[in-house]
């Protein structure tokens, strides 16, 4: 498959709390924090990929880093197989992956007419309005919206009239992938479904691919055909959506499909999947950095970063035993299911 | 069985807006018992924050009752004095929110406010008040309660504040615990682990547990009884695995096919309910879901459906829900 | 729903403190605005025989020192006082938005320099200053705005620094970013508008201050020179002759006191207004 994007062994660091001041004129050791480490990951055409990991996995961080908001400190970026390097490499990147971000009320300026802000991608790259003075209304109802919501000021939206706004603000220049963060936080489940039809449709029918970075792992199951899995901004995981939650081999992965809850009471778990916090970026266990939550840690796990092993051509694990965590997970009812 | 702890009774709640008086809460019905742990759920604009805000006896300003009451303790707590209001809430009846950052002063520290909430308890020195607010604090799970005590609700991190949110609200031993979306705020292993910690505290509270939320999840891993609400009304009742498996109102069978969560294959479309809210200013004289429904006949439209007993404490306003 | 600026009208007239603060400040801007034809006599015009005469028919506020008609020059001082505080506060306004938007979204660097200059000008006491600018520059009306602004200056850009500091860190800037704006645009369409609202407000709550400090600084004969009518000026006068006529301190002080709380009343009412969490809204 030829990628449309591609992250490539990426590491970001960012200055750490301590490095202010005077501290910061000091040469020499500064303390990092490393956000990011050596990431890698590919988007291919019209595929949609799913990126899922608890808050302060650095999920968000990756998306901004993918549309050169923040700076990477190592690796290698590209994006329709061309590296990624200058400020106009990014403006490239800009005009053909759009950002969703997670608020979508915030994500619009308060103080702008809707209709305004629909047209914005067109007036800062340049591009002439599609249809005239009609632009904006044509957007709206592409994403199923009244007309009328371009006299509105983003705060007078409702949650998924936001959504679907943003959207449409995504598409306003036709671009090639769309990256969306959270794309569903926050909404109600019938409006969750509207909006996950309406991009499951604009990839069909204009071939977009989707990076849906979210930590719901429903969402991703049932609209992603890849899927990577981050822990404390490492790749633990990554393979086909199916087999992942089929026969996920990752003790974090297998924890996390477990810790969903079930709305059908006859199959709550009576024990707890995974127990503790997503340690700080501050602390940084060595070796695996899950083994401080493991239930399957030993003495090693602590000692030695695991290599990423491929189970099968295209299903990478991050984990030194991860040939023996093929057991079922207490909580793959949907695993099995999903099989059949 | 016993009495109900808490009974909501034919409660409607109107809200004064600009276009009319906004009817939130129509005829709103239900009851919990001491030891049960019951779920409300809807979307939002269903009026299950204006239910809950009238169980802790804090309604907004422009909020009017219309019709009805809440029982609790022998009497009507809506009608009651500010000041009775004041004692009720903490007491007998408390809440958790949603966002754990809300229901702490940011300025004071966790162990001052635990130990403030129990002014109203006599009889127990500071330190013992103290004391009381760390073995709380162990029995939600925080490890190290001592040094929680001392730190300020910024310092916490989310999981840690919502527990420490839980500890407040059961520190007085309320007879009902009312929970306002108490995950939604939080990941999903977060979310588990509260989860997994209200269904451990439910083992030695006598009282009775109110969950309101969106997500069904919640409601499957937690609730014994689940109220479904549409457009401000209880559009059915029922134990969580009869609503689950058996669904009687069309609005109940939809929220359930169109939750991802409870879907096994990948489908190209996600179910949908398709339309919108009514508008709650002059609701619909038929059944409120009659627009979006796709079994409503002539009927559904004209006639506002009864409340119809499906089975053993089991019922669903819908026309059709005995066919 | 009804647009914004008709809710914070509406929100603005609800407010009962900011209708009275709204009159008194537009009669004020009347009285300065028409003071040639609301004057009944010449600010200026010298009469001794009359000098020190209490109210009367002709004088309804009496005479000063000299017998001019204290009415008069009331309304003709609430020009320079009105004149004075809305040029500088103004001028310092636009200025401070400029400088605070630069500090905020610039580059660290910029960001620390302006820093130190404001600092440099807030560490000065005020009087001091203001002594060293008009013992260079000589004592006028020019330089008396020159001082005014140069003390506001810093405070309205560190204002508009912190809301933009804040505002820097949002979504919508960072979705801006992603679709290519450019600083200018980021700047001028996004940041601008969302901070204006909030100086506009502080800066009717200076208006006073600066009334005051026309009235303070003219009355150390640093700012307005006489024979010009200023409140300062008068308060002066009444002060030097005390004894004679009590009553002109007094009725050089009501206009200060009324302006102070008209332009007072009014910025609160405006800041409520303006703040959208303070407007209660109906829940859908």
């Amino acid at each position: 498959m030829s990628a449309l994007y591609e992250v490539n062994n990426v590491t970001l660091d960012l200055a750490g709390p301590a490095a202010s001041g005077l501290q910061r004129l000091l040469p020499g050791n500064a303390p990092r924090l490393t956000i990011l480490s050596g990431l890698s990951l590919t988007i291919g055409h019209g595929e949609m990929l799913g990126l899922v990991g608890e808050s302060g996995s650095g999920k968000s961080t990756l998306a901004r880093a993918m549309m050169g908001l923040i700076d990477i400190t190592d690796g290698r970026l590209s994006f329709q197989n061309r590296t990624l390097e200058s400020r106009a490499d990014f403006i490239r990147v800009r005009q053909g992956a759009a950002l969703m971000f997670q608020d979508a009320v915030a994500s619009l300026s308060p103080r702008r007419k809707v209709g305004a802000q629909l047209v914005e991608p067109f007036q800062i790259n340049g591009v002439p309005l599609p249809e005239g003075g009609k632009t904006a209304m044509t957007m709206l109802e592409r994403v199923g919206l009244p007309p009328s919501l371009a006299q509105r000021y983003p705060h007078e939206l409702s949650g998924g009239q936001a959504r679907r706004v943003s959207v449409a603000r995504a598409l306003a220049l036709q671009p090639k992938l769309v990256i969306a963060d959270e794309p569903t936080a926050g909404l109600d489940v019938s409006v969750q479904a509207e909006i996950l039809n309406l991009m499951t449709g604009l990839r069909r029918d204009m071939g977009l691919s989707f990076l849906i970075i979210t930590h719901n792992l429903a969402v991703v199951r049932h609209v992603t055909d890849r899927v990577a899995v981050l822990y404390l901004g490492r790749m633990v995981e990554w393979g086909p959506t199916r087999e992942v939650f089929a026969r996920p081999r990752h003790p974090y992965t297998q924890s996390l499909v477990a810790a969903e809850p079930q709305a059908d009471p006859r199959k709550r778990r009576a024990d707890l999947a995974l127990k503790g916090e997503i340690p700080s970026v501050l602390a940084r266990p060595t070796g695996c950095e899950f083994h401080t939550r493991c239930p399957l840690a030993r003495p090693r796990c602590a000692a030695e970063e695991p290599r990423p092993r491929m189970i099968t051509p295209d299903h990478m694990v991050r984990c030194h035993f991860a040939e023996d965590t093929k057991t079922e997970t207490q909580g793959g009812n949907h695993g099995t299911e999903l099989e059949h | 069985m016993s009495a109900p702890l808490i009974k909501v009774d034919d409660l409607s709640i109107a809200y004064a807006s600009e276009e009319g008086p906004v009817q939130a809460l129509r005829h709103a019905t239900l009851e919990a018992r001491a030891g049960e742990a019951i779920g409300i759920v809807g979307e939002s604009g269903c009026g299950k924050s204006t239910l809950a805000s009238a169980l802790i006896t804090l309604l907004a300003r422009n909020a009017r009752v219309t019709s009805g009451g809440v029982q609790f303790g022998g009497r009507d707590i809506l009608s009651i004095s500010e000041e009775e209001k004041r004692k009720l809430r903490g007491r007998h009846i408390a809440m958790i929110f949603q966002d754990p950052m809300t229901s702490f002063n940011p300025v004071l520290t966790i162990g001052e406010q635990l130990v403030d909430f129990q002014g109203q308890r006599e009889g127990l020195s500071k330190a013992e008040k103290r004391q009381q607010a760390a073995a709380m604090l162990k029995r939600v799970g925080i490890a190290d309660p001592g040094r929680c005590l001392d730190r300020y609700v910024a310092e916490l991190s989310g999981g840690m504040r919502q527990r420490a949110a839980i500890a407040a609200a059961l520190l007085m031993a309320p007879d009902v615990l009312v929970a306002d979306e108490p995950t939604t705020a939080l990941d999903v292993t977060m979310e588990a682990q509260i989860i997994h910690l209200l269904r451990e505290l439910r083992r030695d509270y006598n009282g009775a547990i109110v969950i309101v939320t969106h997500h069904l999840g919640v409601v499957g891993e937690l609730c014994d009884r689940v109220y479904v609400m549409y457009a401000g009304e209880v559009v059915e009742e029922g134990s969580t695995d009869d609503v689950y498996h058996r669904p009687r109102h069309p609005y109940t069978r939809a929220l359930i096919a169109c939750d991802p969560a409870n879907l096994h294959e990948q489908t190209p479309l996600l179910p949908t309910i398709p339309g919108r809210l009514p508008d709650l200013v002059s609701p619909p004289s038929g059944c409120s879901f009659a627009a979006r429904c796709p079994q409503a006949s002539e009927l559904c439209r004209s006639m506002a459906p009864p409340y119809v007993e499906v089975g053993p404490r089991h019922a669903a306003r819908c026309h059709e829900a005995l066919a | 729903m009804a647009s914004g600026k008709r809710n914070v009208w509406r929100a603005l007239m609800a407010e009962p403190l900011g209708i009275i603060g709204g009159v008194i400040v537009l009669a004020f801007v009347l009285m300065a605005v028409f003071a040639p034809w609301l004057a009944p006599h010449d600010p200026l015009k010298i009469d001794v025989m009359h000098k020190f005469s209490g109210p009367s028919l002709e004088h309804w506020a009496g005479t000063d020192q000299l017998g001019r008609d204290l009415l008069s020059r009331i309304f003709y001082g609430a020009r320079t006082a009105l004149g004075v505080a809305i040029t500088a506060t103004g001028i310092a306004g636009i200025l401070g938005i400029l400088l605070g938007l630069v500090a905020g979204y610039g580059p660290r660097w910029l960001d620390s320099l302006l820093i130190l200059c404001f600092d440099a000008i807030t560490s000065l006491p005020m009087i001091m200053f203001a002594l060293a600018v008009i013992t260079v520059l000589g004592p006028s009306t020019k330089t008396l705005i020159l001082v005014i602004i140069l003390v506001s200056i810093p405070g309205y850009a560190r204002f508009i620094r912190a809301q933009t500091l804040s505002l820097v860190r949002s979504d919508f800037i960072m979705a801006e970013q992603a679709m290519n704006a450019s600083h200018a645009r980021i700047i001028l369409l996004h940041l601008l508008p969302n901070v204006a609202g909030q100086l506009l407000v502080v800066l009717s709550m200076d208006i006073p201050v600066v009334i005051m400090l026309e009235a303070g600084l003219s009355y150390l004969s640093l700012g307005v020179k006489p024979p010009t009518p200023s409140w300062g000026n008068i308060l002066y006068d009444g002060y030097v002759s005390l004894r004679q006529s009590p009553g002109m301190v007094i009725i050089a002080g009501i206009p200060l006191i009324l302006a102070t709380l008209g332009f007072t009343f009014l910025g609160e009412a405006l800041r409520d207004a303006l703040d959208p969490r303070l407007q209660v809204r109906t829940l859908a």
